[in-house]
């Protein structure tokens, strides 16, 4: 199995395993395009520090098997459950700043099963939650005035008599 | 807010007295990604968190859902299906009527509407229910409900399910606003001479429903249906270009509450 070297923002490098690298598209489209051939060059991961690569690896090597993600990106969302796998749910139990690191990594690393785990998870978050809650959860400023948190209240009062 | 000048910025151009939040670590799209795994019944909390999720919780990326398409009969040749967006509150009128209980005794009398959906739905009142990907706007497009009533109401066999329409091809907007004698209430109003196609809003829809439906605590919602008809065959323009054969065709939504609701085309020649 041939290995590839991946460079973090923060001038690190990883080895890792092609197959294992190629959860992302990004990196998978690359390899593509010079042919598959960087055994002796490191891919350059600007926006990614190696706490997190780290991280995003160790998440690509325990799902380097699973089948690809469908090309479905339009369906309702309602039935996306915001279920998550018992691994998956362990390896999200980070701390929130690791968390967003992780989302924007998948992101830009185009690994869209880890990103839907990254955001199932900070959904669960907010979940049956109530705004203020939600607002210490997130450590979200309230920017209303009192008179546009009053006025969305009446709006949701509209049924009542 | 403090003016420019008071303001220390850091890098990026935020202000760094500010609290820190989440929203300046992720981008809106993925904002959008994280709120739409949420149940629509959460937007009404997450409107009240701050005003960057209300705004969210208004787009059009959230509320509108794509239905499948699904073809019963065999279809002409080329014919291509045609898309619609559906509000997600339609999801969550089968979802709330779903969950109703009936315990409530029905001599109390009709309950025309449930306070929670309208409720929850307020801020959306102005949505267009439906959104169709073709130019030709909701002129050709109905809704139609059907219920089914409460066991406990004493109906004729002959009325078992309770259909009414929900026309949506008139010109009109409409206006909401406070009912001036009793400033609890909302009232929605017409305005004549409006030209804009509309279609129908969720405020429309719902106030149909509020007028015209005379729902029962423990009615079941039976089915809603989205029916699209081609009014003109021999003259509308996209019918040769999708080299389908001229006839009369609907395009209907049955939905009992499943989460994906099949499209079902029929012919009738």
């Amino acid at each position: 199995m041939s290995t590839i070297k991946l460079l973090s923002s923060d001038n690190a490098e990883l080895a890792v395993d092609k197959e294992v690298a190629e959860r992302s598209i990004l990196i998978k489209n690359m390899l593509e395009d010079v042919g598959g051939d960087m055994s002796d060059q490191a891919i350059p991961i600007p926006n990614v520090n190696e706490a997190v690569l780290r991280k995003v690896i160790e998440w690509c090597e325990h799902h380097k098997s699973d089948p690809p993600p469908p090309a479905d990106e339009d369906s309702d969302s309602r039935k996306k459950s915001t279920d998550i796998e018992e691994w998956d749910q362990k390896f999200m139990q980070v701390d929130q700043e690791m968390l967003f690191e992780i989302i924007l990594a998948a992101n830009y690393l185009d690994i869209k099963p880890l990103l839907d785990v990254g955001c199932k998870t900070v959904a669960n978050m907010i979940k049956g939650k109530s705004p203020e809650e939600i607002r210490k959860t997130f450590n979200i400023q309230n920017d209303f005035t009192p008179e546009e948190e009053d006025q969305i209240r009446r709006e949701n009062e509209w049924a009542e008599e | 807010m403090a003016s420019a000048d008071a303001q220390e910025l850091n890098a990026e151009g935020n202000d760094v007295n500010e609290a820190p939040t989440h929203r300046t670590l992720l981008p809106t799209e993925l904002e959008i990604k994280i709120i739409g795994f949420l149940p629509f019944d959460d937007f009404k909390r997450l409107r009240l968190v701050c005003k960057r999720w209300r705004d969210i919780t208004l787009l059009p990326d959230l509320c509108y859902i794509t239905v499948p398409s699904q073809i019963r009969s065999d279809p002409p040749t080329n014919f291509k299906p045609i898309t619609f967006k559906m509000h997600r509150a339609i999801y969550e009128v089968m979802h709330i009527w779903d969950s109703q209980d009936s315990v409530e005794d029905p001599e109390e009398g009709p309950k025309p509407a449930n306070k929670e959906i309208l409720g929850f739905l307020a801020a959306y009142k102005d949505h267009q229910l439906t959104i169709p990907s073709m130019p030709h706007t909701l002129q050709d497009v109905s809704l139609a409900m059907s219920v089914r009533p409460s066991p406990k109401r004493n109906t004729p066999n002959s009325l078992f399910s309770k259909h009414f329409v929900i026309p949506t091809r008139k010109h009109r907007k409409i206006l909401y606003e406070r009912d001036p004698r009793n400033t609890n209430r909302h009232v929605i109003t017409n305005l004549a001479g409006e030209k804009t196609v509309t279609g129908v809003t969720i405020g429309e829809f719902f106030r149909s429903i509020l007028d015209r439906g005379r729902i029962w605590t423990g009615d079941e919602l039976d089915r809603i249906e989205l029916v699209w008809k081609i009014r003109n065959p021999e003259t509308d323009w996209w019918w040769n270009e999708w080299n389908a054969r001229r006839a009369f065709y609907e395009v209907l939504l049955f939905n009992r509450g499943e989460q994906v609701p099949p499209w079902i085309w029929h012919t009738n020649t």
